[in-house]
């Protein structure tokens, strides 16, 4: 009868330990922000003033840049996307030599971190940290390029895929303007 | 035929019918043509009750208590109370261990989820929406000055716009919020668009 009793404490403990540990790795791995992959989209986009209307490939961009800027044409220069784990850089080459570093920081809730350094050349003109919303997009514009400004659309949402890179060349609308 | 010699120490045995079956049924076949051995039994018989008849049953009120009260006089080994002492307190602590863990996991859940659960509820810091926090929010147009010349954010006014982005962004929740922003050009301009939930960094080239 004793050695029944032992038996059973010894089992108790055993049981509520593995519950315990059960637990705690469980809701570390659902907590952890670090594990989820976040896609990162860059859009170049060329704002010039001569009245030729919003690139078929801006898609959804078309409205903010139409409310925010006061340009003419809006032609989509390259759209790229590229994933990664927190924690971890992306770089993206834009137009007119620069460079725009991305690192994802972390994922809280419905927010993204971004670390975000715009490169003109081996010198930072930008670097800002902001939280953003999951599918959320934010401008960075002002950089002069050919004629007209540079407004860089930056996207950023959680994933566990990432799209293939596929740069977008002079739209086909527009054959004659001078580079 | 067996001898009485061999018979006689069985009797007794026999009237108690405490013999083997076989040696019941030599006894009895002795018995049956030896009056002496018969004699013998019947005179056995007679003592048993008569014995019987003399006899007093004990009484059995308070046996039982009167051999617990025997029993727990006798001295127990430090040892085995030892032993008995652990075994009761294992029993004791594997219940509450067990409630202790389960407590402390559920405590451990909700602290973990709570970040969570506030945002879903409405609470906390994404769930506000606070027009001091909203970069160029709808009142102010934030200007960063260049890292070696004046440090810190210079604001200003911006009345051309700022009853329209008040109407449209008085309860928006903040879709953007700029921690940290450095630049290398004279002036940058931050604001946003509540209705499309942009915001807008302006970088212009140095001049």
């Amino acid at each position: 009868m004793i050695h029944g009793t032992t038996r059973r404490g010894v089992a108790g403990l055993i049981l509520s330990a593995a519950v315990l540990a059960l637990l705690a790795n469980s809701t570390k791995a659902f907590a952890d922000p670090t594990n989820h992959e976040v896609s990162v989209d860059i859009k170049s986009v060329l704002a010039l003033d001569t009245n030729e209307g919003f690139d078929e490939g801006l898609g959804s961009l078309s409205r903010p840049l139409g409310m925010l800027f006061h340009y003419s044409t809006y032609r989509l220069l390259s759209d790229e996307s590229k994933g990664t784990d927190c924690g971890k850089m992306l770089s993206f080459s834009l137009p007119g030599g620069r460079i725009l570093q991305v690192e994802p920081r972390s994922i809280e809730g419905n927010m993204i971190e971004l670390e975000v350094v715009l490169f003109q050349g081996e010198k930072p003109q930008l670097s800002t940290d902001f939280h953003m919303m999951n599918r959320g997009q934010l401008l960075l514009g002002g950089p002069r390029f050919k004629q007209g400004m540079l407004i860089i659309s930056i996207g950023a949402q959680t994933s566990t895929k990432h799209r293939e890179h596929h740069p977008v060349s002079a739209s086909s609308p527009h054959p004659n303007e001078d580079d | 035929m067996t001898d009485c010699k061999e018979i006689l120490p069985l009797l007794g045995f026999f009237e108690d019918s405490e013999l083997e079956p076989h040696e019941m049924q030599e006894v009895a076949r002795h018995l049956a043509f030896c009056q002496i051995c018969e004699g013998m039994i019947s005179d056995y018989a007679a003592i048993g009750r008569q014995l019987r008849a003399v006899a007093i049953e004990p009484s059995m009120t308070g046996f039982v208590a009167g051999v617990q009260r025997r029993l727990d006089q006798i001295p127990v080994p430090i040892r085995t109370r030892f032993s008995n002492f652990w075994e009761t307190l294992s029993e004791r602590w594997t219940t509450g261990l067990a409630v202790t863990a389960a407590a402390m996991a559920a405590v451990a859940w909700f602290l973990l989820f709570a970040p969570y659960v506030e945002q879903y509820f409405g609470w906390g810091p994404y769930a506000h929406h606070d027009p001091e926090r909203m970069v160029s929010g709808p009142q102010k147009e934030i200007v960063i000055q260049p890292p070696d010349s004046q440090p810190g954010v210079q604001e200003r006014e911006n009345p051309d716009s700022e009853e329209r982005r008040m109407a449209g962004a008085a309860e928006e929740v903040p879709q953007t919020v700029i921690s940290k922003l450095e630049a290398r050009t004279p002036n940058v301009a931050v604001w946003s668009e509540p209705e499309t939930k942009t915001t807008v960094i302006w970088v212009p080239d140095a001049q």
